[in-house]
């Protein structure tokens, strides 16, 4: 919980396209300038930090997970459901972010209790707004 | 005269004399004794009392005794009373005379005793046995008469009886004769048959009847093959696992049998058979045996199977197509929309920085890459039209279109679109696709208008027959084109971009959507007025 939305917040950001992580750093950066964001590219690295597994030990438990979908290998719902399974990490708020406009996906995502699932806009602004949402609703600083 | 009374005699004689003598010699005898003593007297006395027999004398004054029983016997009354005349002559004229009239006997004066009563005597019994015999006689006669009635009676009825039978007897042979040739007609109809093996087997399950089909198909000729059992047309694998027996039992038990499979001909190659098996009964419904229809089906088990397999084929080539369309599309989707966002950010960094000419090429990259995704996305929409029979419901089409105005709100608000929706139908079908094929009908309504137009819709649904028939009606820009068909082709256009942006999926996708549910979708357009797309769709949902 952040006091306000211009108190930094730690944002883990999973994305295995490099140009998809430039694009939401980016994005996060516009939204507020403090926040410190990591980045993985598989399912692997992603729980691998947050176990703080490894090279991972001495990282920060992130305030905000956003996790891409269709990850190669591990999969985001391999992801989802280990995060899901495990009583400490489950805590931390995961949103998935994606380009898929499936509801298969969306309930399947639902359903190993992800905190929210938002299609990738195509309009870089309007992605923007949406991060701008998801943060400050996931940090405790907006009614839904 | 009856022989339980006394017979009564009557004296006739004009002498009293001579009646007293009479009197003391009948006397003894305890008849009963009248007299008369005048002609008169007499036929007077003879009419009242009939008595049983007359002594008459002849010499009396007036009427003399021959005149007396002249009148006795024309009298019918008094005819059969005999009469014995009393005679003091002896002329052979008087006695010739006296029987002429009819009497029986003559006595002469004076009397012998014993004479005269030997002589009434047997006249009293000869009249009684006259009498006895004539009573008999009439008795004889009218019990003939009653036999000759009856038997008379007994051969009317015969002869009707006889009639009947006659006719019964020609009517049975008429009838015999009808079944006959209808028999006849039926045999030759069936052993003519060459397309449908008919044959009948006995109670033991052994051919008894043959046919030319059956000949045509099995090779067998009726000679060798009657009395055979039918296991011999059977393979095998089917003699093994008893299916003459089965199929006999359930023809039995059940009234019918029928079966597909493989039976065997003379030279022992197979054919697909189609078989059908059913139990003959006779008046008394008891069984007497089994009639079969065989048909070769050979070729249109080959046809269906191939039939079969090329399905298989298409529906797996369907499925194959639809996973890749599905994945193609949604593995480009990514990579574009980088280059949309980048074209952006390249954008706020040139901007009023760099010339005029990388704006406006910056500018069609990212119209390209715009274009790009929305055909990526009309591509997966029109791949993932469902149509297979799942999640199928009863949709009120009323709700369906609410919804798909709900999902239009934005822009029905910015175009003032007016929109009338008339009673709609309850119909069996999938909600989803029945959304997307108003929400694109409304969507394409509102956008292909002229300028500052406001949009006018109508839904309206009418039933015609066993379909319903739903118009979405608009005062757009209506349809100019040769092909009208066409539009419902993917990717079809028919304006260009700048003017009315589309992917041309959109009509597409409603036609997927009612081809699914049965139906068809036409448009009738009139262009520079509106027009009106025509959705028929079956009230029973068929496939």
């Amino acid at each position: 919980m952040l006091e306000s939305p211009d108190a930094p917040a730690t944002i883990l950001v999973v994305d295995d396209d490099p140009a998809a992580l430039y694009l939401i750093e980016k994005a996060l950066k516009k939204i507020n300038p403090a926040d410190v964001t990591y980045s993985a590219s598989d399912g692997t690295e992603t729980l691998a930090f947050l176990r703080k597994e490894g090279r991972y030990a001495a990282m920060p438990t992130p305030d905000l997970v956003l996790l891409d979908w269709n990850l190669p290998n591990v999969h985001g719902r391999d992801v989802m459901a280990q995060i899901h399974a495990d009583p400490v990490l489950q805590q931390i708020p995961v949103v998935v972010i994606t380009t898929s406009k499936s509801e298969r996906d969306r309930e399947e995502a639902m359903s190993l209790q992800a905190s929210g699932y938002k299609v990738k806009e195509l309009d870089f602004y309007l992605f923007t707004e949406d991060l701008r949402t998801i943060r400050n609703y996931h940090l405790g600083l907006l009614e839904e | 005269m009856s022989p339980e009374r006394l017979p009564e005699i009557l004296m006739v004689d004009d002498m009293d004399s001579n009646l007293e003598v009479l009197a003391s010699i009948l006397s003894s005898e305890g008849w009963d004794l009248a007299f008369a003593i005048s002609g008169d007297d007499a036929l007077e006395q003879v009419g009242a009392r009939l008595p049983d027999l007359v002594l008459l004398d002849i010499n009396m004054p007036g009427m003399n005794g021959f005149e007396v029983c002249r009148r006795l016997k024309a009298d019918e009354r008094t005819r059969a009373v005999p009469v014995i005349f009393l005679t003091a002559r002896t002329f052979v004229e008087d006695i010739t005379r006296g029987f002429g009239l009819g009497a029986v006997d003559f006595v002469t004066k004076p009397f012998h005793r014993e004479e005269l009563l030997a002589r009434v005597r047997t006249h009293l019994e000869l009249s009684l046995a006259r009498s006895t015999i004539s009573a008999q006689n009439q008795q004889l006669a009218r019990i003939n008469q009653e036999l000759e009635n009856r038997v008379q009676r007994r051969t009317r009825d015969l002869s009707a009886s006889n009639q009947r039978l006659r006719e019964e007897i020609e009517e049975h042979q008429r009838t015999e004769e009808r079944l006959r040739e209808s028999e006849q007609r039926f045999r030759l109809l069936v052993e003519g048959v060459t397309d449908y093996a008919i044959f009948m087997l006995d109670l033991a399950g052994r051919i008894s009847s043959w046919n030319a089909g059956a000949q045509r198909f099995k090779g067998y000729g009726a000679a060798e093959i009657i009395g055979e059992h039918l296991s011999r047309f059977h393979v095998p694998e089917d003699v093994e696992a008893g299916l003459a027996e089965h199929a006999l039992d359930t023809a039995r038990n059940q009234g019918h049998f029928e079966g597909q499979g493989w039976r065997l001909r003379n030279d022992g190659q197979r054919f697909w058979a189609h078989v059908v098996i059913d139990p003959i009964h006779d008046d008394g419904n008891e069984l007497i045996g089994y009639a079969v229809i065989t048909r070769d089906i050979t070729q249109q088990r080959l046809a269906e199977q191939a039939l079969n397999r090329t399905m298989e084929e298409l529906m797996q080539s369907n499925a194959s197509l639809e996973q890749f369309a599905y994945a193609a599309s949604h593995d480009l989707k990514a990579p574009l929309r980088n280059i949309f966002s980048f074209v952006q950010l390249l954008e706020a960094q040139c901007d009023g920085q760099h010339s005029e000419e990388v704006a406006r090429c910056l500018g069609f990259i990212r119209d390209n890459a715009q274009r790009m995704h929305a055909l990526i996305e009309g591509v997966l929409e029109y791949s993932q039209v469902r149509t297979d029979q799942s999640g199928e419901a009863p949709v009120d089409l009323n709700s369906v279109v609410q919804h798909a105005r709900e999902n239009l709100a934005e822009s029905i608000r910015n175009s003032e679109a007016l929109i009338q929706v008339g009673d709609l139908p309850t119909l069996r079908g999938r909600d989803a696709l029945l959304l997307q094929l108003f929400q694109n009908l409304i969507a394409n309504a509102i956008k292909f208008q002229p300028g500052d137009h406001q949009p006018r819709v109508s839904i309206r649904a009418t039933a015609s027959d066993d379909h319903w028939e739903v118009t979405v009606a608009d005062n757009g820009i209506g349809i100019d084109t040769p092909h009208p068909e066409r539009i419902f082709g993917i990717f079809h256009r028919l304006h260009r971009s700048v003017d009315y942006p589309g992917t041309g999926i959109g009509l597409a996708i409603c036609k997927k959507a009612v081809e699914h549910h049965g139906g068809t979708i036409q448009v009738v357009s009139t262009p520079g007025q509106g027009s009106a797309f025509i959705i028929r769709l079956p009230q029973q949902p068929r496939r």
